[in-house]
């Protein structure tokens, strides 16, 4: 019975066209559109920097290795060193785009006169420099040019959005491929998102109170946490689907280079992301009564985290990782993002960890709610 | 003859309203009993109850002699379900639905190849088998949702309001395939506010008004129950005030209407006098272009008990 209803959810699922549409080739459409617009635009300015000579710059030796290596490395950030005086006479004349200020706790406090691609850049680099600072001090003794990699992995992210040079760089090569972006990045969060449409869908179908479908099921013989669960299997199936499908785009005919070994990772990822998306679903599903009013909502809440997740300016994306955290933390584009993200340019397995963390507690948590009111066995009003 | 359902005492609300009061009735193994009632008199929700999905406040509901429960498995194995509403997916085919739905109680493939095959034939959907439910008219829908409700072969079915909205071809078609399934020996509980279906396809009657049942029986003995006899209708070519007047007087006419031309007299229960009729309308030279006598209808029980027609709140 299990795998009977499975097998027919999973097709008639996959015979709706608009829920195919909005999980999967909207995704796909909406990424060779940012390819297309956004990876195509070519820049060769570089982008001028600079630290102050201040207690802090003199104390570490840190800030001086990041401009030698960052300076030597095919990148279009250049960086020097200034005092305080000169920094400002520079950045008025427009020979700089902005200066940084250290302190002793590792802080850079950011200076500019305007904004725009140069300044988010800058600023990008300084982020990745104070989120980094233990780390890339040992690095930069023992593999300074994986330093730099990471250091400019943030800069070139923005670069990559808004402008490129075509060119790949030596140390960075993951980091300068012209298609990859928060952007793109973000649009798996996106398609997610939108796929818990199909929840919202199965949660229809199986609830006597909204369709006459529901009715006949629930009167059937079956147990219905096992209803439950082969429903939540067929939009799961349905999620990770779109997903390795976008996937497999963003590899293929995008160009994205992952390693191997991190292939796994990325699985482990958009599982996590497609089940929080389909207990938010089900959550929708089982809470508002007209399904349509649901999918709109869905629609709504998709693309708004979506676009609070960086999908259209990564800039928001800083905003709210700064301003707002906790609106970050329960994002589930953000968390997919900033995991697909921070696998990528960085590696860093504790952030993943993290970012999955939260996927699945979100999941557990909406999912546990949408199972205890889905499994009630009568209704007092149809 | 065993009880398949046996209600005791139900009573359902929704908030203030009543949707079930006291209601008890008993349906017998292998018969069609027809639960007729005009909208919103509690035809859906007693169904509803008796298949435990939705709550109740007091009384029992008794299927196969087993108090009826959500998770009364053994029980439900054996119903099959007709919603008012056409209850099929969309985007699955007339073959795909219904093997769906016969799989929720169907585990072995073969068997239920079968049961489908045979659903199909049943209800004459064979030329239309890899259709979808969309491309369907309003009649061959009606039949697909019928045959999901029936394809595992249920001891017993509840079909509410299967006709709404189907033409008279395919609800002849319709009734006739739900007698067949009955002499198959499947008891039918089958629920309308279309008097005409229940008197010629259901063995016994209930009369469900407010949720509350009025009335149970054959349609004989419903019809038994009332004081109206026949209900003679004349046409009159040119009525005037003195036959009307003497028509009203004859002994055993309780009700006379008058509307254009056409006089609808109804007669007392047991009488029947065409004969007196016609000799009042010689008497008064008064030419007729129709006359008929009707024998009373399960609206006319339905009238004279709640003092409403059937269809008054269609």
């Amino acid at each position: 019975m299990f795998w009977h209803f499975y097998r027919y959810r999973l097709l008639t699922n996959l015979k709706q066209p608009q829920l195919v549409f909005w999980a999967l080739i909207f995704p796909l459409l909406l990424a060779v559109v940012f390819q297309l617009t956004i990876g195509g635009i070519q820049t060769d300015k570089p982008i001028h920097g600079a630290f102050v000579e201040n207690e802090a710059f003199s104390e570490s030796s840190v800030y001086r290795d990041i401009i030698t290596d960052v300076n030597a490395a095919d990148t279009p950030l250049k960086l020097k060193q200034l005092s305080i005086e000169e920094a400002r006479q520079a950045l008025f004349k427009n020979e700089l785009d902005g200066y940084f200020v250290a302190d002793k706790g590792g802080k850079l406090e950011l200076h500019v006169v305007r904004s725009g691609l140069e300044q988010n850049v800058l600023r990008s680099f300084g982020t990745a420099i104070e989120q980094r600072w233990a780390q890339i001090e040992d690095l930069l003794t023992a593999n300074p040019g994986r330093a730099v990699q990471w250091l400019t992995a943030a800069s070139q992210d923005e670069l990559a959005a808004n402008s490129t040079n075509g060119e790949d760089s030596e140390t960075a090569e993951r980091v300068s491929s012209n298609s990859v972006s928060v952007y793109f990045f973000s649009l798996f969060g996106m398609g997610a998102l939108f796929g818990a449409s199909f929840a919202i869908h199965e949660v229809e179908a199986l609830e006597a109170n909204k369709t006459p479908e529901g009715q006949r099921i629930r009167v059937a013989p079956l147990h219905h946490l096992r209803l439950i669960g082969s429903s939540f299997l067929v939009v799961l199936t349905l999620l990770l689907f779109c997903q390795l499908v976008q996937l497999a785009f963003i590899i293929w005919i995008q160009k994205l280079v992952i390693p191997l070994a991190l292939v796994p990772w990325y699985l482990v990822i958009t599982l996590a992301g497609t089940f929080a998306s389909a207990a938010i679903g089900a959550v929708l599903g089982v809470f508002i009564r007209k399904p349509d009013l649901a999918f709109g909502i869905n629609v709504g809440l998709s693309l708004t985290m979506s676009f609070l997740a960086g999908m259209m300016h990564d800039g928001i994306r800083y905003i709210i990782n700064t301003r707002l955290p906790w609106l970050s933390l329960i994002n589930p584009a953000e968390q997919m993002t900033d995991a697909l993200y921070s696998l990528y340019y960085y590696e860093d397995l504790g952030r993943v960890g993290r970012n999955l963390l939260v996927l699945v507690a979100m999941g557990l948590v909406l999912g546990s709610i949408a199972v205890l009111k889905l499994r009630r066995q009568r209704y007092v009003h149809l | 003859m065993a009880n398949v359902i046996e209600v005791d005492g139900v009573v359902k609300r929704y908030g203030e309203l009543v949707a079930l009061d006291q209601l008890s009735l008993e349906v017998r193994a292998g018969e069609i009993y027809g639960l007729l009632g005009p909208n919103g008199s509690g035809k859906s929700t007693a169904i509803y109850c008796m298949l435990a999905l939705l709550t109740h406040e007091r009384g029992e509901v008794r299927v196969f002699g087993q108090t009826m429960r959500p998770d009364s498995y053994d029980s439900k194995r054996r119903i099959g379900v007709v919603m008012q509403d056409v209850a099929v997916f969309g985007p699955l085919t007339v073959e795909e639905n219904i093997d769906f739905f016969c799989g929720l109680y169907i585990r072995d493939r073969a068997e239920r190849k079968r049961l489908v095959a045979d659903a199909i034939d049943f209800t004459g959907l064979g030329d239309f088998r890899k259709f979808l439910p969309a491309k369907l008219s309003g009649g061959l829908l009606r039949r697909l949702n019928i045959a999901c409700g029936i394809a595992h072969r249920p001891d017993l079915v509840f079909l509410d309001e299967p006709t709404v909205a189907v033409d008279p071809q395919s609800r002849n078609n319709i009734l006739e395939g739900l007698q067949e399934l009955n002499r198959q020996g499947t008891t039918i509980v089958y629920t309308t506010h279309y008097m005409e279906e229940v008197e010629q396809i259901c063995d016994r009657i209930g009369i469900l008004d407010h949720g509350q049942l009025i009335a149970e029986g054959t349609s004989d003995e419903l019809k038994g129950m009332i004081a109206s006899g026949d209900t003679i209708t004349v046409e009159l070519q040119d009525p005037n005030a003195a036959v009307i007047q003497a028509l009203r007087e004859l002994d055993f006419v309780s009700q006379l209407e008058l509307s254009e031309g056409r006089i609808e007299i109804q007669t007392r229960r047991g009488e029947r006098r065409l004969d007196s009729v016609l000799a009042t309308l010689a008497a008064h030279d008064t030419a007729y272009s129709s006359i008929y006598a009707q024998k009373p209808t399960l609206n006319t029980v339905f009238l004279e008990i709640t003092g409403r027609a059937l269809r008054d709140h269609d």
